[in-house]
């Protein structure tokens, strides 16, 4: 009897718990919110631009509010439900012939009270340069994931050199509620990101042997073959025997070194099998150039883990492009806001679809400028089928094997 | 432990009515029919109320196939359905305490649902679950048990009581995204009636009901991930996916209810029973126990009451009526995930009720029976039904509704000859649609969710219908204590209203039934 008196005294206890946590709940209610753009990081030579668009998507309700700044960079959205939202300011200005691209994030901001202002301080870069174009990484039918690869288009004005180019992954290896709290020996995690694996293209003599002129990108494949060969995945992959690099590691019948693609050099962390296979769920990308060589006996790792990861400044980093599963997983970024402010995604695994910049403008000589707002949310577009050298992109002069 | 009481004081009330039932008659249909019309206080929630009016000592033994079929239905519906239910229930005095008590035991098999990936018992009110627009089977167990119990009047003055009922129900979609889901209620209603004067009598009760639903969403090909639509009510969803490592995880449904409810009886030439009740139902949703996120919680106020009348003696008239408002708020909740070591737990920084449901119902009915044996010879009745939901999303706003009223006409007859009793029952109704509307300013109005879904079930809810129905029950004597009956009922819906019929033209209910009255 005793027994059955105590359990309805905690069932009693758990219901009146439950009820009081529900007692005061109100309403929801519109809210405003204030916003202050600054650019004092931005060298004062740098005009700025007269107004910054300013973003906030609420990706659990599908919200998104634009608003545009006033001319000291102040904007009050009066319409916000509240939420948790990513905010995004960017701005564009044209000087000396460059265009400087203004950009700043607020990710994951809780406003849940009317009133708020937050400050958002956006950096600049100028166009151009190396970019991730097109990233290939959820697989093709029969789940087949040998036909990775990622397109590096040179968006600029100037010829830039895949020498020492390094590209890797961040951790943790997919998006979801697993954080981790990096020590570091200068106590600033925040200036870093942290890699898993790091590849390097080689670098030699004066690091000149990949030129890679505007309009021109190179391919790095997993496996520079042809994946639709018929002992491989025939008429559902690609052929990426024209790839300029792999990440190859050693020989197999059916996985051969491709001797005319230069094979990657694994600089940091451990790769089973043959070759590199990233996540077909999403990995965070980046390409950075190392100041110096990377030591692969030295790591940090997080708070109680033995995860060990390669640190890496973040002022080393060319471009960054985070890729998540779906939607519901932007939330959950991996990629400093800084060098991605969104994420994008295919939706799905082994669907043959990649993602790939927009185009920004074509020139008249045929030249394609990509978006380049350090937010693939916005940047990036999702194809059906992977494509090498999307949109006419110019094959470098020293390949000499790619059709 | 408590399972394994109940079902066996379950066994019990079932297995001990058989062996006294030597002693006693056979009931015949319209009998175990006319039997709970006249015990008035078995339909309200007040158990010791069966002291005043109880029931004639019966069992009674059945196996069931009743199957559905048609467009005419909701979405999460099957566009058939099948049950195999077998049934005991009975009556009986157990020392001077009056007991009833009932077991069921249901195999439903939906085909053709959609929009309902995790919930064994869908609820407008429920809108924090998860969809999808696949088209897929559900196989769904069931266990349900009743007891109620009543002393008899106590120092002339008070006779108490109590109502148990525990279900358990376990099942499973069966496409992609799937999910295995179990699910259990356990309902305890005390109560007492005090007897004010030997006519007049005062009853109270209190109910506490406890539910717990686990659902655990899971994709048979673990290399296909599954988009599916996390639901916030009235067309507004987040999208979420079924497989890979960071997928949708465990959901929790925790609900407990708690409530009361006054009745008054007089009981003289005529008979008239009125009860009011009001209950309050938290029903927390959470996904994955061992990191906890909420998805949401509903918080229903019910309140509502009902009448009985009976009079007359061989030919008796029932008045009944009843009405009841659920009023359901939807809390949603902003939540951060705190990645402190050690902590990494989802923290509620606000919570806000971003939806009300709320149902009215009420209903009218009159009964009359022209009296035999203990039955009656035949029978007549009309009702009307009239109900309205009304709910809204609040920011962006969206609002759904849907007003009826059903009016029906029905009969019985009993036939007897030496070899059997016969009940033939017909009954016709017509639905009016009073009106409704889905206005939607969600985020995505070309949803699935919303066209597919939301405004193929408006359609249905607002449609005029007709619906008619046979049923024929035969009884069997098979010795003076055991009759065995068959029974089979049908029920034809017929939607009348142009714009909707084409889509959902109709749906057809039927059963058969073998039994054994003991």
């Amino acid at each position: 009897m005793k027994k059955y008196i105590a359990l309805a005294a905690l069932l009693a206890f758990i219901s009146c718990e439950q009820f009081k946590e529900v007692a005061d709940v109100q309403p929801v209610t519109i809210i405003t919110t204030n916003i202050n753009v600054t650019s004092e990081n931005v060298p004062s030579d740098i005009p700025r631009p007269e107004n910054f668009s300013v973003k906030f998507i609420n990706y659990n309700d599908k919200i998104e509010v634009v608003k545009t700044t006033d001319a000291n960079g102040n904007v009050s959205v009066n319409d916000l439900i509240p939420g948790i939202y990513s905010i995004t300011a960017t701005g564009e200005i044209g000087y000396k012939g460059f265009n400087y691209i203004y950009n700043g994030t607020l990710a994951n901001q809780t406003i849940t009270q009317t009133g708020k202002t937050l400050d958002l301080s956006v950096n600049v870069s100028k166009t151009g340069g190396l970019v991730m174009k097109e990233i290939y990484f959820n697989g093709s039918s029969g789940y087949y994931f040998k036909d990775q690869f990622y397109e590096i288009y040179n968006n600029g004005e100037e010829t830039q050199y895949a020498d020492g180019l390094c590209i890797g992954t961040l951790l943790p290896l997919t998006a979801s509620t697993t954080t981790y709290n990096w020590i570091v020996p200068d106590g600033h995690p925040e200036n870093y990101a942290y890699f898993g694996v790091i590849w390097q293209v080689p670098l030699s003599g004066e690091g000149r042997n990949y030129p890679i002129n505007p309009g021109e990108s190179f391919i790095i494949a997993q496996n520079a073959l042809d994946h639709n060969d018929p002992n491989r995945n025939p008429g559902k992959s690609i052929d990426l025997s024209g790839a300029e690099f792999e990440t190859h590691i050693y020989n197999q019948t059916v996985n051969p070194d491709n001797p005319d693609a230069v094979n990657m050099e694994l600089r940091f962390g451990t790769v089973y099998g043959t070759q590199w296979l990233a996540s077909v769920f999403g990995c965070a990308y980046c390409i950075f150039y190392p100041d110096g060589e990377i030591d692969q006996n030295t790591w940090v790792q997080p708070q109680g883990s033995s995860t060990q990861a390669k640190e890496i400044p973040l002022d080393w980093i060319v471009d960054g492009v985070e890729l998540v599963n779906n939607e519901s997983k932007i939330t959950q970024k991996r990629m400093p806001v800084a060098i991605d402010a969104g994420a994008t995604y295919t939706g799905a695994t082994y669907n043959g679809k990649s993602v790939s910049r927009k185009i920004k403008e074509t020139k008249e000589d045929g030249r394609v400028l990509y978006w380049d707002t350090n937010n693939s949310s916005e940047d990036f577009q999702v194809n059906a089928a992977a494509l090498v050298r999307r949109n006419g992109a110019n094959i470098p002069s020293w390949n000499y094997w790619a059709n | 432990m408590m399972k394994k009481y109940i079902i066996a004081s379950i066994i019990a009330l079932v297995c001990i009515p058989a062996a006294r039932a030597q002693v006693k008659e056979v009931a015949h249909p319209s009998q175990l029919e006319f039997n709970k019309v006249g015990a008035l206080w078995f339909h309200t929630d007040n158990a010791a109320g069966m002291a005043v009016t109880p029931l004639a000592d019966y069992n009674q033994l059945s196996l069931s196939y009743n199957m559905e079929e048609g467009k005419y239905k909701l979405q999460h519906q099957g566009d058939s359905q099948g049950e195999l239910v077998v049934n005991t229930n009975g009556a009986l005095t157990l020392g001077k305490t009056r007991l009833w008590g009932d077991f069921t035991y249901t195999n439903t098999t939906l085909k053709n649902t959609k929009f309902n990936t995790t919930l064994l018992d869908p609820t407008y009110d429920m809108p924090y679950y998860v969809a999808d627009p696949n088209t897929s089977w559900w196989k769904i167990q069931t266990y349900d048990m009743s007891v109620k119990a009543a002393t008899p009047f106590l120092w002339d003055r008070i006779a108490l009581g109590a109502t148990v009922n525990y279900y358990s129900k376990a099942g499973a979609k069966q496409i992609d995204p799937r999910t295995s889901s179990y699910k259990y209620g356990i309902t305890v209603i005390p109560s007492l009636v005090v007897k004010l004067t030997n006519n007049h009598m005062l009853g109270l009760s209190g109910t506490y009901s406890n539910v717990f639903e686990r659902t655990v969403p899971v994709n048979s090909n673990s290399q296909q991930d599954q988009s599916v639509y996390l639901m916030k009510g009235l067309g507004n969803w987040s999208t979420r996916v079924v497989g890979s490592i960071s997928g949708l995880k465990t959901f929790y449904y925790k609900q407990n209810l708690v409530g009361g409810a006054l009745q008054y009886g007089y009981h003289g030439n005529f008979h008239i029973l009125a009860e009011g009740k009001y209950n309050y139902r938290v029903t927390d949703v959470i996904q994955t126990p061992s990191k906890p996120e909420r998805m949401g919680t509903t918080v229903r106020n019910s309140y509502g009451g009902n009448v009985q009348a009976l009079f007359g003696d061989e030919y008796t008239s029932k008045i009944y009526a009843d009405a009841y408002v659920n009023h359901t708020d939807g809390i949603e909740y902003v939540q951060e995930l705190d990645d402190t070591y050690e902590v990494q737990q989802w923290v509620t920084i606000a919570k806000f009720i971003r939806s009300r449901y709320e149902f009215t119902a009420a209903s009218l009915g009159y009964d009359f029976f022209a009296g035999k044996d203990n039955g009656y010879d035949w029978k007549i009745g009309v009702k009307g039904i009239y109900s309205n939901r009304e709910d809204e999303y609040i920011l962006p706003h969206s609002a759904f509704s849907a007003e009826n009223l059903y009016g029906e006409l029905n009969g019985a007859k009993t036939f007897t000859n030496q070899t059997c009793v016969i009940l033939l029952k017909a009954n016709l109704g017509y639905n009016y649609n009073l009106g409704g509307e889905f206005l939607y300013n969600g985020a995505d109005a070309n949803s699935q969710v919303v066209k597919l879904m939301y405004e193929r079930d408006l359609a249905v809810m607002t449609a005029n219908y007709l619906m008619a129905g046979l049923g024929v029950n035969a009884s069997f004597p098979i010795s003076g204590k055991v009759a065995m009956y068959l029974g089979a009922e049908a029920q034809y819906l017929r939607n009348v209203t142009e714009a909707s019929r084409i889509q959902a033209p109709r749906r057809v209910f039927a059963g058969l039934t073998l039994g054994f009255n003991f």
